[in-house]
This record gives C-alpha cells, sequence and structure tokens, in this order.
C-alpha cells in the first residue's frame, strides 16, 4: 500500500479566543498546515468538531471554513464523534488518501468552549453521553467520571494522590510548548490542594475546555518530490472502534474495550509491536482515562496504569513517554480539535522539531483520541519515514 | 345512532393509533456480531509431593498473576481465584498464537516449575503452571 504522509501541519494556541470566531481561529491553523505543505492544494476538507452547532450556533463547518479558507468547490464535510471527532477526521482524511481517490486532504480540528459558560458547557458534553438513561438524570461527563475514578481507587486501593503523576508529567511538559494553555510546572502538594470539583477529580485531574484549532496536510509520499524541504511522518496504521453509550452496559467498566481494540488493529496494521512505539499521546481529558488507556492499550497489565505516572515513567525520559507537549491537561482540551493537536505533537516529535520536549531518536508515535469514555476510540500510528 | 357514532370513533381512533410509528418492543437484534472477544484461562497448582508433575493431590494456588501478551504486543492479565483458575477477556479477539506466563503470589515464596513462558494456540488447553516451595 502506498505511504501516506503528513505533509504540513499547523496550531494555534489554546485558551480562550472570545475575541475571534470559529472561521477565523480554523484558518489561522488552515494558514499554517498549507503553507507547512509548501501549498498543496486540498481536494478534500474533513473537519473535527465536536459542539459547533450547540456552543457556536454553527453547523455545517465543513463549508463554512471552505468558504473562509478560499477552498469552494472541494469537498467538505464535518465528522462528529465527541471527543474523538479530530481522531475520526483524521482517519477520514487517511482513508481519502490511501484510497486514491483523493491525492491531498486537509484535516482541520477546531472547537470553541469558551464562548459559553458555566452549566450550559457541562450540558453541551453531556450529550456525547446516553441521552436517555445518564446525561436526563443529570450525570455529566464530569460526574461519570468521577464515579469511574471512584470505582478504580475502591477495587485497586489507589491512594488519594495516586493520580497526581498524571497532572505533574502534563504540567511539565507544557512548560516549552508556546501553543499550551497552561506553561507552569506544578507541585505534588500544589496537586494534593487542588480544590475539588467532582469527588474524586480535582481541578488537576481534567483537562479545562478550551478554544483551540490544528490542521494537517495528508498526502501520498509519491506525489511529494524526493527533497521535500521537510522530514515526512507516514501514518502506517488506523483504527477505530466503538462501544456502548452508557457506563452501566458494560460488562467491565473499569477496562476501555475499544482502546485495545482500535490500538491492536492499527499496530497490527503498521506490522509492530507496542514495543516499538516510542511515545504514547493519550486523551486525559481526566486522569483516569489516561490510566485506564494505559492499562487497555497493553502498557501495563491493569489496576497498574496509575503506577506508570506516578513512577514517572510517562515523563519525557520515562519508559513510555506520554502528553508530551502537555497533552489535553497542560495544552488544552479542545474538544473535537484534540485529536489533530495529538497528530501534530507527534509529528512534531517524529520530525525531531519538538525543541525542548523532544523524545531522543523518536520514530515511531501511537496517538488515540477518545470519545466520551471510551465509547469511540481512534488509534493511529505516526512512523518517520527514512 | 349514538352507538354507530361511537363505533366510528373507535375505528377512526383505532386507524390513528396504527399508523402512528411507535417501535416494537420485539424489535430483533441483528443478529451478525463483527466483533467477538477472545477468552483464555491458565491454571496455578502448588507440587504438594514435590515429584514436579501435576498430581490430583496438588492444591489451587490463589493470587498467582496469570498474563497473556496479545501478539500486538499489549499484556492482559489476572489474578487466580480460589480454584487456582485466571480468566481473562480480550475485547475484539486475538490473533494467534498468544504467549502465555504466570507471576507467583506477591509476597509468595514460590518458584514456577517449567519454561516461565509458553507459546499458545487457539487450539490448546488452558495451561496449568505448577509452583514450588523449594
Amino acid at each position: 500500500m502506498t505511504d501516506v504522509v503528513i505533509a504540513g501541519i499547523g496550531q494555534t494556541e489554546v485558551g480562550e479566543h472570545w475575541e475571534i470566531g470559529l472561521r477565523e481561529l480554523a484558518f489561522a491553523a488552515i494558514q499554517d498546515a498549507v503553507k507547512d505543505s509548501g501549498g498543496l492544494k486540498p481536494q478534500s476538507l474533513f473537519v473535527g468538531n465536536m459542539l459547533a452547532p450547540n456552543l457556536s450556533n454553527q453547523a455545517h463547518l465543513g463549508v463554512l471554513l471552505a468558504d473562509y479558507a478560499g477552498l469552494l468547490g472541494i469537498e467538505a464535510i464535518t465528522i462528529e464523534a465527541a471527543g474523538a471527532s479530530g481522531g475520526a477526521a483524521l482517519r477520514q482524511g487517511y482513508l481519502a488518501i490511501a484510497s486514491g481517490m483523493v491525492d491531498v486532504a486537509l484535516v482541520v480540528g477546531v472547537e470553541k468552549f469558551t464562548d459559553k459558560i458555566g452549566s450550559s458547557v457541562e450540558e453541551a458534553i453531556a450529550t456525547a453521553s446516553d441521552s436517555d438513561f445518564e446525561a436526563v438524570q443529570g450525570m455529566t461527563q464530569t460526574a461519570q467520571a468521577a464515579l469511574l475514578m471512584k470505582r478504580y481507587m475502591h477495587e485497586y486501593q489507589v491512594p488519594n494522590d495516586g493520580f497526581a503523576g498524571f497532572a505533574l508529567t502534563a504540567h511539565a511538559n507544557g512548560v516549552a510548548n508556546p501553543y499550551a494553555m497552561f506553561r507552569k510546572a506544578i507541585k505534588p502538594e500544589t496537586y494534593a490542594k487542588a480544590e475539588m470539583v467532582s469527588d474524586p477529580i480535582n481541578m488537576f485531574d481534567m483537562a479545562p475546555n478550551a478554544d483551540g484549532a490544528a490542521a494537517l496536510v495528508l498526502t501520498r509520499r509519491e506525489l511529494l518530490p524526493s527533497d521535500f524541504h521537510h522530514p515526512l511522518v507516514k501514518i502506517s496504521g488506523s483504527a477505530a472502534s466503538s462501544d456502548t453509550l452508557a457506563l452501566h452496559d458494560r460488562k467491565d467498566m473499569l477496562f476501555f474495550d475499544t482502546a485495545q481494540i482500535s490500538a491492536g488493529k492499527a499496530l497490527k496494521q503498521a506490522g509492530i509491536i507496542l514495543d516499538d512505539i516510542h511515545l504514547f499521546e493519550y486523551h486525559d481529558v481526566f486522569s483516569i482515562y489516561a490510566a485506564l488507556q494505559l492499562e487497555a492499550v497493553g502498557f501495563v497489565l491493569r489496576a497498574n496504569g496509575w503506577k506508570l505516572a506516578a513512577d514517572n515513567k510517562i515523563g519525557l525520559k520515562g519508559k513510555i513517554p506520554c502528553a508530551t507537549m502537555g497533552g489535553m491537561k497542560a495544552r488544552g482540551f479542545a474538544g473535537g480539535a484534540a485529536g489533530v493537536y495529538q497528530a501534530v505533537e507527534a509529528t512534531l516529535q517524529l520530525r525531531g522539531q519538538a525543541e525542548a520536549n523532544q523524545i531522543p531518536n523518536a520514530k515511531t508515535a501511537l496517538i488515540q483520541s477518545l470519545g466520551g469514555p471510551a465509547s469511540t476510540a481512534v488509534s493511529h500510528i505516526l512512523q518517520k519515514l527514512d | 345512532m349514538k352507538e354507530i357514532r361511537e363505533l366510528i370513533f373507535v375505528i377512526f381512533l383505532s386507524s390513528l393509533l396504527a399508523g402512528c410509528n411507535i417501535p416494537s418492543a420485539t424489535t430483533p437484534t441483528p443478529a451478525i456480531q463483527p466483533i467477538v472477544d477472545a477468552f483464555f484461562s491458565g491454571y496455578a497448582y502448588l507440587d504438594v509431593n514435590g515429584n514436579g508433575e501435576l498430581d490430583p493431590e496438588d492444591t489451587p494456588v490463589e493470587n498467582a498473576m496469570f498474563i497473556v501478551t496479545l501478539q500486538f504486543g499489549g499484556e492482559v492479565g489476572a489474578l487466580t481465584d480460589k480454584t487456582g483458575c485466571a480468566f481473562i477477556v480480550a475485547p475484539g479477539g486475538a490473533d494467534y498464537p498468544v504467549k502465555m506466563r504466570i507471576e507467583a503470589p506477591k509476597d509468595s515464596n514460590l518458584k514456577l516449575i517449567g519454561p516461565s513462558e509458553i507459546t499458545h494456540d487457539l487450539a490448546d488447553e488452558a495451561p496449568k503452571f505448577l509452583f514450588s516451595t523449594k
């Protein structure tokens, strides 16, 4: 099969962008990605977005962005899979290029969370859960994650500060990322004193909802000159999987089946094993998700995900570096853009352009984007092309 | 006349309700299961008589960690129960062969007799691991 490569990347700083709208935000990332690709002209646009119809009163983002970016006439559609929207959009872009039907695809993730505040945002995010059986009872995704974390701590006898390692790692890695929302490292005592959001989830156990956009230009290797102006990264594995929306419908809520299924398929397609992975960009919108992903993907046996973080094995010099540019916790969680940010950050690592956060000799990355509590999981393997 | 009107009303109401697209409680669930999980079990015993072989008198070992390494390198594991059995589900199935191993219960002095890891094919029976106190 032909190599699908990432020819261009772009991203905006994650934060509160009240002064601009969705189109301007996304266009900033698009501009950078197209420029980085050497001016390739996209034939298709796949937009990952989670909640614009609700939070920004704007649907039909494909056309909105195609129009604003001067791309009218091309195929332009929106992909929605809750928090995994960005990963799902990347997969659609990958499939389009791999099929040979499209030569150049533009994948954009964009979200504006902060134009609304308070309970309306939580209410909107709760639409990603089972409306009839969960959201209608008043259960938000944060409350659901809190119940999951409580159960995990009870089953595996995790101490109160057991999850601190995830936040400490993310914030340490966010310091040198100019696009991160939070660029300040935290100490264990800061974590210990953090305000409780939904017991046992404190302020540092969840990512901040924020605005941001990221973009990728995909094409086939053979369509680029052999002396292309920057190192190329190929997508060697891509897979997605689905599970129940409602946690109570699962036979085992402490194991993210979709994380294992999609990662296993992507690794198989790439023809590699977990030991070949040099960095893992997980979906740390809640610390408990990160722990469960590490276990489900198989980096560690169940009940031990939190220990990897507590033992500092997920740091930049650890056994399996995670959230290498700050993850969702420090970079910020920009909903449907999150999965595209993961791809941009992993590409920086594989190109050797991650500067202070560079993983030495990083050649292979696993990125995994989740929708809800792994009701959707989308996994991609990115590899540096020699 | 009144009875005829009531009859017409009932027929009218019935036809209205019949037109409503209320999902039937007996709507069949699609029978196709595109994703099938894989299941693994393994057993741990203590070599009571010290002959190095599994005998009927050998007793189950609880809390040994039975671990399966899937082909993509991911590991799944479970502790053995009072019967010495551990049961593992691998969501989405598995490609064979897989590798299996077992670790002695934490803080025990048990030592494994035999190979530390075995290759397991789909047709193989659940492996039985034997521990010794020596």
